[in-house]
């Protein structure tokens, strides 16, 4: 461990770097609605940090850089697809699907789904937001925006969801033939 | 069966706090899944490959 320490107080990002994979294949999940295509992305950014890492500054947000720069990576690869990624029913949904103990995962798939019709700004901010516990300030860092776009644009994106699912402004979910009720009743204790 | 009926507005961005709340929490609930899974092999070998590269260079 004596190599991680650069100095005190600020550990080696190409050590540190691993303790946001995780996380990293998250939200490259949640853009990228595929398992396979999020794991090429994820490489993709650890390649490409690997090589800017003389560029960062330590003591800096290591896990904002590393999350701006996949998230320029799959945009360029959109720009340069020129098209949607259209497996709405894609391979993490189908996963999430076909575990036999997951609680309403035909909810989760829908959820999934639902997801993929959101615009990708407002996609990105939600999951960042909403789905990784990034504070809007550190998303605003990520997204490089102002803090109020990424409330604006997570706000657009739970009411998009909500609007997609069918969930009511002010009411209760009364849906007992959906299996969307079990997505807004899950207890957080269950999560 | 019952159904909630769509009335909303499709420009109004205001939800109940407790939607709100809920998809979050669904939201942590399906991306805490990948989280949560050991890194793939591909992944790792890259990680190995960078750096034995920087120790091959450093030695070098």
């Amino acid at each position: 461990m004596k190599d991680v320490i650069k100095a005190e107080g600020v550990s080696d990002p190409r050590e540190e770097i691993v303790t946001h994979l995780p996380a990293l294949r998250a939200f490259a999940r949640g853009l990228t609605g595929d398992v396979s295509a999020a794991d090429d992305l994820v490489q993709d950014t650890v390649l490409k940090a690997w090589s800017k890492f003389h560029l960062y500054q330590p003591g800096t947000n290591l896990r904002a850089w590393l999350f701006t720069i996949l998230r320029n990576s799959f945009l360029s690869g959109r720009r340069k697809s020129a098209k949607e990624v259209s497996d709405s029913e894609g391979s993490f949904a189908a996963k999430l699907a076909s575990k036999p103990d997951h609680d309403g995962r035909l909810a989760m798939q829908e959820l999934t789904v639902a997801l993929r019709q959101l615009p990708d700004e407002q996609r990105e901010a939600l999951l960042l937001v909403g789905a990784l516990g990034f504070s809007v300030e550190e998303a605003a860092e990520t997204c490089g925006c102002a803090p109020g776009t990424i409330k604006s644009r997570a706000n657009r994106g739970r009411a998009g969801l909500a609007r997609i699912l069918g969930l009511e402004k002010g009411e209760q979910l009364d849906n007992t033939d959906s299996a969307v009720a079990s997505v807004v009743t899950v207890a957080p204790d269950n999560l | 069966m019952s159904m909630t009926h769509s009335s909303r507005d499709p420009e109004d961005d205001s939800i109940a706090p407790t939607v709100a709340r809920q998809i979050d929490e669904n939201l942590k609930r399906l991306y805490d899944d990948a989280a949560g899974e050991d890194l793939p092999k591909g992944l790792s070998d890259l990680l190995d490959a960078l750096r034995k590269q920087d120790s091959d260079d450093r030695a070098g």
